[in-house]
């Protein structure tokens, strides 16, 4: 059944398909449109370059009222994601506006990646390493980086 | 999935058009403004059953969530909402025209290509807006060589040629279509040559058309068109009835019989009816049905006075505290938006759309109640005066999002249509890259390889010599002025386009 919910998110899927930003792309799963999978290239010019990182979101009928749940599922080296996956994101929580769309959310994560919050860590070794050792940082993230080439 | 019957602000070729589309079309739900109102302190606008919808659903978060304006985060209250009357016309004309002017438009960039010979002035084929212009160039003189010049050109009143002058001069075929119609099919000028039996219902159309108004007869051969006495806009005669209920608001289809004799008759009374402010005689009856809801403080109520009020007001009242709750929100949220509305609907119609929603909320995988934030998860956002938070030391905190976490889990199975799909998109990102990289003429662009991170010079020498301290990083990871501004995608679809 089509819902006000869906139709917003067949515009998030139009938009991005002709409207592509640099460096992220994302469609829902063919049957289920509340579920998409997205990828985002670690931006230029950072430790993240060259990155291929992948996530989960999912939607609900609040959408968009309410964020959905993003979930980075290649494994991540950063102050902001936890172990599981998840974003320790403020426009994905207590700065979510009804105005964002799935391409805002994934420009705002890739943005994320190179400007991350260490003051409030979800992943203490990674937000410990980028305040005190950054050079092991960035090994760690080149770590990911290459990982994330092999999935 | 087919995304193509929405239609978008891409469709148009000109950018200026994209960007005037874009401007009529709500932030939230990007469709077109329905009912629009203005918030008056930021005065941003939305339609008003959005804005209501998002007030609420911000009340229903975390105790400490101020409700403010979706666009610009200023502080506001559903009581200063205002209905945009005029925002609410210029939609509802560029509705109207849409398709038929979509048509032109495109059929004006096609043109030059065919009628270069004729142009008179001169094209530029790197400037778009004049081959635009060149191209209304070249239709008026297609005009001018013509035998007949037609009147409708000079005349301000006629609004579409007659079809004879269509058949001569041998213009563009010019679709009309009715404010709601989908189907945007091609006429060729073959489609004009009016069978003599067609061209006589045509005419006699014609006539009875001309005596409600003063816009000219629908060119279309193929559909019989009549225009609508309401809003002046052409539709199908098949679809009349239902264009009319929907006009007037009367919720009951008017009989074949009654649209074409005395239609015309009793839709001006309706019409002045409307206008002296009273509403047709069923909407009446059924709305004595219903009560006019109220603005509730539902903490200080039992779960028996909430029932009692969802009866009063003639809406079910089973299910749960927070259904009821849910429920008595929405039905308040849609009363109002329809109040706000300039052709509002009756209440019978308002609470068939409430039960529609109920069941789109049952069908919901997780419950609006376990959506809401976990007002103990920490945020990676430190507030310029408030203390560091917390440091999260494990993921456990995060356990309390609620049954998403479930459908995660369940949805991590990766199928092999699912690889396909990220393996596409990785493929397009990867050539959009490249195109980047060769047009900034960086060092490669070849496919990601293990020396790629030491070829680029600026990334890893930059970041290993000297380190930018910490007091540097700013406060906020997006900065939502960047991203929260009238029309948040245009400006960063823009923003792409004028990427190098």
């Amino acid at each position: 059944m089509s819902t006000p919910t869906r139709r917003r998110l067949m515009r998030d899927f139009k938009r991005l398909q002709q409207d592509p930003p640099v460096g992220v792309s994302g469609s829902p799963q063919p049957d289920n449109i509340m579920i998409w999978d997205a990828v985002i290239f670690g931006p230029e010019d950072t430790p993240f370059q060259d990155g291929i990182f992948r996530l989960k979101l999912t939607f609900d009928e609040t959408y968009p009222n309410k964020p959905p749940n993003v979930r980075f599922v290649t494994r991540m080296f950063h102050p902001n994601v936890y172990a599981n996956g998840e974003l320790c994101l403020d426009i994905l929580q207590n700065r979510w506006s009804p105005t964002y769309d799935v391409a805002s959310i994934l420009t705002s994560i890739q943005s994320l990646l190179h400007d991350p919050n260490p003051n409030s860590p979800a992943n203490s070794e990674a937000a410990q390493l980028y305040r005190e050792n950054r050079r092991e940082y960035l090994r760690r993230v080149e770590e990911t980086v290459h990982e994330s080439w092999e999935a | 999935m087919i995304c193509s019957d929405l239609e978008d602000p891409n469709d148009w070729p000109l950018n200026e058009l994209r960007k005037l589309d874009t401007h009529l079309r709500c932030g939230i739900c990007k469709e077109y403004f329905t009912t629009p109102v203005m918030i008056l302190n930021c005065r941003h606008r939305f339609c008003s059953l959005c804005v209501r919808r998002a007030i609420s659903a911000a009340k229903q978060g975390p105790a400490d969530t101020k409700v403010v304006c979706p666009a610009c985060r200023e502080p506001i209250d559903s009581a200063c909402i205002q209905p945009d009357t005029l925002l609410g016309d210029i939609v509802g004309c560029f509705r109207n025209c849409r398709s038929q002017l979509l048509e032109l438009v495109k059929r004006g960039f096609k043109a030059p290509q065919e009628d270069l010979h004729d142009s008179r002035s001169d094209i530029d084929d790197g400037d778009i807006s004049s081959q635009y212009n060149t191209t209304t160039a070249v239709r008026s003189t297609r005009r001018r060589n013509t035998k007949d010049v037609p009147p409708s050109s000079a005349n301000p009143t006629h609004r579409y040629p007659t079809r004879r002058q269509v058949k001569q001069s041998r213009s563009p075929a010019i679709e009309v279509d009715n404010c709601q119609s989908k189907s945007r099919s091609d006429l060729s000028d073959d489609d004009f040559i009016a069978s003599p039996r067609t061209g006589e219902h045509s005419t006699v159309k014609r006539r009875r058309t001309a005596q409600t108004t003063n816009a000219t007869p629908s060119p279309s051969a193929s559909v019989n068109m009549v225009e609508c006495p309401i809003c002046q806009c052409f539709v199908a005669e098949n679809t009349i009835n239902k264009h009319l209920d929907q006009c007037l608001g009367t919720g009951s289809p008017l009989s074949p019989s009654t649209s074409r004799s005395s239609g015309t008759a009793s839709s001006h009374v309706h019409v002045a009816n409307l206008l002296n402010g009273k509403r047709g005689s069923q909407s009446h009856a059924s709305n004595a049905k219903y009560g006019r809801p109220t603005k509730l403080v539902y903490s200080i109520m039992s779960d028996k006075q909430l029932r009692k009020v969802l009866r009063d007001l003639g809406i079910p009242a089973h299910g749960d505290r927070a259904m009821l709750q849910h429920r008595h929100t929405e039905y308040l949220n849609l009363y109002l938006a329809n109040e706000d509305s300039s052709q509002p609907k009756p209440l019978a119609q308002i609470v068939r759309d409430l039960l529609k929603w109920e069941k789109t909320q049952q069908n919901n995988t997780t419950s609006v109640t376990t959506a809401n934030v976990n007002p103990s998860m920490p945020m990676s956002v430190a507030k310029p005066s408030s203390t560091p938070h917390s440091t999260c030391t494990s993921s456990d905190s995060c356990i309390a999002t609620g049954t998403n976490r479930d459908i995660d889990d369940q949805s991590m199975v990766t199928s092999s249509g699912e690889n396909e799909r990220i393996h596409q998109m990785i493929q397009f990102l990867k050539e959009q890259r490249a195109q980047l990289r060769q047009s900034s003429q960086t060092a490669s662009s070849d496919p990601p390889s293990h020396s790629t991170i030491l070829d680029s010079s600026n990334a890893d020498s930059s970041k290993a010599s000297s380190e930018p301290p910490d007091d540097t990083i700013p406060d906020e990871h997006c900065n939502p002025d960047d991203i929260t501004m009238d029309i948040p995608p245009a400006s960063i679809s823009m923003e792409n386009e004028n990427a190098p």
